[in-house]
């Protein structure tokens, strides 16, 4: 989130809403808010259950979420002076995105293979652009 | 491109508020990147 936040501005500008759904409850959610300083439009919605990830086709393994292959990434987001916090969750749950468009086309759909593997914000607002292209069309 | 899938657009999740948000609705009147993180915190 904390790569997406200064990103969400242009998405919105792009004609598209950011949601985030994590796989906490609300009370966490609330916290999450606080500590992320994301702003009050975007909505932020609680998946404990993992219903929506499993839907969106999102990875939950334990390999994965452990693996050294993910160390260099975190240690460069550690540099950065990012940190977490302790996790309100599922810590195995990997996270991912899915741009999709009014009609219900999906434009851009990721799942993440490890915990420090991101969507690129780029990617998001390319599909958003996208779909703004063919509705003018 | 595909479609997205009817029963995600189905699911009802939690808001901050505690009430349900259908996630349908969140891309009817326009587009929506929608991201997942592994948790909150």
């Amino acid at each position: 989130v904390a790569e997406l936040r200064p990103h969400i501005p242009e998405l919105e500008a792009a004609g598209g809403r950011v949601v985030i759904i994590g796989s906490g409850w609300p009370a966490a959610a609330r916290d999450f808010v606080a500590q992320t300083q994301l702003p009050s439009q975007v909505p932020i919605l609680c998946d404990g259950e993992l219903r929506s990830f499993k839907l969106a086709g999102l990875k939950r393994s334990v390999f994965r979420t452990l693996s050294p292959l993910g160390w260099p990434a975190a240690i460069r987001a550690y540099r950065k002076g990012h940190r977490q916090s302790s996790p309100k969750g599922d810590v195995w749950q990997l996270g991912g995105a899915l741009v999709i468009g009014t009609d219900g086309t999906v434009a851009y759909s990721k799942a993440n293979s490890s915990p420090s593997d991101h969507p690129p914000p780029a990617a998001l607002l390319s599909a958003l652009q996208r779909l703004g292209e063919s509705r003018a069309a | 491109m595909t479609t997205i899938d009817p029963q995600f657009a189905a699911l009802e999740l939690q808001g901050l508020d505690e009430r349900p948000v259908r996630l349908g609705d969140l891309w009817k009147e326009k587009p929506a990147a929608i991201v997942f993180v592994r948790h909150f915190g």
